[in-house]
């Protein structure tokens, strides 16, 4: 038995000491990476003129895809915003999925749209059928086209925007995200200048809780008051910022934001288009396009800009947060084990040998090793056998690199794009990345560990989703901002 | 596979259980904790307090039992040794928090100063330019420039365009004060200092971009003058990419044509923004042969840098197109992709043969472009080889030799289409409808027949013949 006690403490002690350790140098090493990527944008970029893709022939035309359940309080106000997108040749596709609301009728008069006879190819298998493709009447409008379909989820309405989309690339973004007006200009450039062929790009996304936001428009960005919402602001700067940008630049990227995403669409039809049978559609389509390009042998590559293009609303409640992170956890387990082919297989390169084990590694498992972790130690703690010293030590050492991670991302942001120029905002974002550690990063622990219960519960649901809409200086004739609604929080 | 997937099933249903295995097979699995062979048989807890007593009891031996445990030396990872490691690691952790503390708190403070100092230089060296450009000037000329520059872009913007002709210097014009007096003037202005010498350069390219004329060219005087050409030639040797393409740049915006040479040399470089301001920098200081680039390229040029390249030269009058075709034959596929392009851009029916040859180009893109050229340019002679090397291409060449032979409309054409409708593809079906209603009455007529008790063919008429779609 006394052996048993030996294998059971150096699995612990040593494993999770060696495993924290490869993560934190896995993390400086990415995030070295990340400020190369930076830098190295933020000088190219300083040569490019965007109005040259504005006027060209030559720029390739995009299909914005929308899918919208129960947006009616915003719907109207959200397509404008999406219409006066910067763009020379674009449409923008929205997908009524169902609504139970008045969203359909609403449109049908704002845009004075008509039912039309489009003759559109299932190239990607729906689950329910579009009942009807409206056009509207008034040429100011033209760029616009309504699919009506019934109720299907958020992949099938994506697949249905591409099936009817006419155009060379597909942009797929959540209704309810403010997009900067230049994003796709931004975009589409890499489709232009890599040499290899870019199968998708992802725009960074931004939080919009607090922000000011007018017409559709973000205004001037704020660090949220509340707690939740703020805390997230430092932990997307600290995804996006730190750890996508060096994924991008290894070309070891898995996942494009569900929020916002552009995609090459011969390569995601031929992929078949959004899976519909899971909730982490968004990962799990990268991750077939990037199988599909790898097991024919071709160059690709997927890419991250630095730029806020999208800004959205993030939960704001402890029961919003839990059901997101919840979401988020079933939807990398799923992707990883659907794409378990891929684990350690050196056939697939860099993903197979990088980015899959890595996501497996250090996003699936690390909730996991870290709860038993703890449990360990309570144990251990119970029978007497923790050395205190040995263990507030570490605790403050790991708490230090947590708290300089996070502060590293403040850094880069203020090197870069600097979107909160206010003193206070910035102390707000330095007092989360404090309390952060102690109070935020258990919950998402244990939402993590929720939803790996979910997993095997065989729970698909989304669950419910209740937004407080966005501090919004309205016209008198614009729409009410969205306050309650049912739709899921923004993907990743 | 099997073997790993089976791992990772094991491993996420044993770790959601391992808090209890820990706990519980530690009691339960030693031999002096094993429970009364009755215990099973007792009914549920009568009194709460045996209970306790019980598993305090319980509690105790498990702790008793622990103690029997002496982790060895190897099993005990967190020595001395390491725990001043880790020491180090917290040190340098705090260190490194404090240090980005002060980062953001200087870089604040510089980027302050700096905007505040820019603002202020600008101001005072706009006057000193005004004043001296304009000084025996009118005074609602003089206001003009006072304008900020974006004002004075949007202006010039909305004049048709015009702005943009004045990148290229003139012949030298009467100035109205001489460059030298100017720089004497700038001198003044401690110009010796990095900050300030890139402020006024910053300034008079902007304000050289928005002028013409005279004016230009006293502006590109004063950037000699105060040897601001030499700083950027000699930024064209640094081994940063970027500092190269700034200084090409600026050369290429102030007409320094002497500087051509130099930049030539960079038209290969690794750095594809680099290359495209070489190429820019080529087209606007070789007047006589603003393309010959074309042929010393043998990088890629990249789909962005072909868009730049035609914002460039059809927003500015001046170029002068050459006969493009001569490059269709060039050994860089990109090359021969642009000029194809620049051929239909620039309607070079000339150019059709060279056009026609190119169909059995190995490149995959350049044969969908020379397809579509084809198609654009309605050249005729095209349709025969079109129609041959239809049945080996893919379907996104497909697609297009459809709308290429609709567009391009002969008797041969329409009956090819009207047999592709047979197809059982979707999408070659909707192009060769397509097709078939570009090519006028004729194709409407085949196509009107052929939809004839198929709905699939008139649902797909009636979707292209919608004006709203």
């Amino acid at each position: 038995m006394e052996s048993f006690f030996i294998i059971i403490n150096d699995v612990f002690n040593y494993g999770i000491f060696y495993f924290a350790l490869s993560f934190v140098l896995i993390n400086v090493v990415l995030g070295v990476f990340s400020a190369r990527e930076l830098i190295f944008y933020k000088k190219k970029n300083s040569f490019v003129d965007y109005g040259y893709i504005l006027s060209s022939p030559l720029a390739p035309t995009v299909s914005l895809i929308v899918p919208a359940y129960n947006e009616g309080k915003s719907i109207v106000q959200s397509v404008r915003s999406f219409l006066s997108i910067y763009y020379n040749d674009f449409e923008v596709i929205l997908v009524n999925d169902g609504s139970k609301d008045d969203s359909m009728q609403k449109l049908i008069s704002a845009y004075s749209l008509e039912k039309v006879d489009f003759a559109a190819y299932e190239h990607i298998k729906l689950k329910t059928p579009i009942s009807a493709v409206y056009r509207s009447t008034n040429k100011s409008f033209h760029k616009l086209v309504v699919v009506d379909k019934e109720n299907g989820g958020k992949a099938d309405a994506l697949n249905a925007g591409i099936n009817v989309s006419q155009k060379d690339l597909l942009v797929c973004i959540d209704a309810d995200c403010i997009i900067e007006q230049s994003a796709l200009l931004k975009m589409v450039k890499p489709f232009l200048e890599e040499k290899d062929q870019v199968i998708a790009t992802g725009g960074v996304i931004r939080i919009a809780n607090s922000c000011e936001v007018e017409d559709g428009r973000l205004v001037k960005p704020i660090v949220p008051d509340q707690f939740l919402p703020a805390v997230q602001v430092t932990e997307y700067l600290r995804t996006f910022l730190m750890s996508r940008m060096a994924w991008s630049r290894l070309n070891g990227l898995l996942i494009i934001s569900g929020a916002l995403g552009m995609f090459d669409k011969k390569i995601t039809i031929a992929c078949g288009g959004y899976n519909t049978n899971i909730v982490g559609e968004d990962m799990e389509l990268v991750v077939r396009m990037r199988r599909y390009m790898q097991e024919r042998g071709k160059k690709y590559r997927v890419i991250y800009i630095p730029d806020p293009l999208c800004w959205t609303e993030v939960p704001a409640t402890v029961g919003n947060l839990g059901r997101q992170r919840n979401r988020w956890t079933r939807g990398t387990a799923e992707t990883l084990w659907i794409h378990r082919k891929l684990f350690f297989n050196p056939r697939y390169g860099l993903l197979g040998v990088l980015s899959h084990p890595f996501w497996f590694i250090f996003e699936f498992m690390a909730p996991i090793i870290e709860f038993l972790g703890v449990i360990f130690f309570i144990v251990m703690a119970i029978m007497g056998y923790v050395n205190w010293e040995v263990f507030f030590k570490l605790l403050y050492t790991l708490y230090c690199y947590t708290v300089m991670v996070s502060v590293f991302s403040i850094v880069y942001e203020e090197m870069t794009y600097r979107q909160y120029p206010s003193r206070t905002d910035i102390l707000k974002l330095l007092g989360t990345v404090l309390l952060e550690p102690i109070f935020y990063h258990p919950l998402t622990v244990l939402w993590a560990i929720q939803g790996n219960f979910g997993l095997f519960r065989n729970n698909k649901g989304w669950g419910k989703m209740v937004r407080n809409g966005f501090n919004e200086k309205v016209r008198e004739e614009a729409p009410v901002p969205v306050q309650v609604k049912d739709t899921p929080a923004p993907s990743r | 596979m099997r073997s790993i997937a089976q791992l990772y099933r094991i491993l996420v249903t044993t770790t959601l259980r391992a808090c209890l295995l820990v706990g519980l097979v530690a009691v339960f699995g030693l031999p002096a904790f094993s429970l009364p062979s009755d215990s099973l048989a007792n009914k549920p807890a009568e009194d709460f307090k045996l209970v306790k007593e019980k598993t305090g009891n319980a509690f105790e031996r498990a702790k008793e039992a622990f103690s029997h445990y002496q982790p060895s030396g190897k099993s005990n990872p967190i020595s001395r040794e390491l725990l001043r490691v880790v020491f180090y690691f917290m040190a340098s952790f705090v260190v490194c928090i404090f240090l980005m503390l002060i980062l953001i708190v200087v870089n604040r403070i510089r980027q302050s100063w700096k905007t505040k100092k820019h603002a202020e230089l600008k101001h005072a060296y706009e006057n000193i330019l005004v004043e001296l450009l304009y000084s025996r000037e009118s005074e609602p000329e003089a206001a003009y420039l006072l304008k900020p520059a974006e004002e004075l872009k949007a202006e010039n913007e909305a004049d048709a365009g015009q702005w943009l002709v004045a990148e290229a210097p003139t012949a030298p014009l009467e100035v109205k004060a001489s460059p030298a007096r100017l720089a004497d003037y700038f001198e003044a202005q401690e110009l010796t200092k990095r900050f300030n010498r890139h402020v006024l350069v910053e300034l008079i390219l902007e304000l050289h971009k928005n002028l013409s004329g005279a004016t230009a060219n006293t502006l590109r005087n004063l950037y000699i003058e105060l040897g601001f050409d030499e700083d950027a030639k000699r930024a064209l040797k640094r081994s940063n990419w970027s500092d190269k393409a700034k200084a090409v740049r600026e050369l290429s915006q102030m007409g320094i044509s002497e500087a051509e040479p130099a930049i030539t040399k960079l038209l290969n470089h690794a750095s594809s923004v680099l290359v495209l301001e070489v190429q820019i920098a080529h087209l606007k200081l070789n007047r006589e042969t603003p393309f010959s680039f074309l042929d010393n390229t043998e990088v890629e040029i990249t789909d962005w840098q072909q868009v730049s390249l035609l914002a460039m030269i059809s927003h500015s009058p001046h170029f002068k197109i050459p006969d493009f075709s001569r490059w269709l034959s060039s050994p860089n596929d990109s090359v021969v992709l642009f000029v194809t392009k620049m051929v239909n851009y620039y309607n070079q029916l000339d150019a059709s043969d060279k056009l026609i040859a190119l169909l059995s180009h190995p490149n995959e893109k350049v044969r969908l472009e020379v397809i579509k050229s084809l198609g654009e340019l309605e050249v005729a002679e095209a349709e025969q080889a079109l129609i041959n090397i239809y049945p080996t291409e893919p379907e996104g060449q497909q697609v297009a030799i459809l709308i290429a032979l609709g567009r391009i409309g002969t008797a041969n054409a329409v009956i090819f289409l009207n047999n592709a409708l047979q197809s059982p593809q979707f999408a070659l079906v909707f192009n060769a409808a397509k097709g078939l209603l570009l090519a006028g009455q004729p194709g409407m007529d085949v196509l009107t027949e052929s939809a004839k008790g198929d709905s699939d063919l008139q649902r797909i008429i009636k979707h292209l013949k919608d004006e709203r779609i």
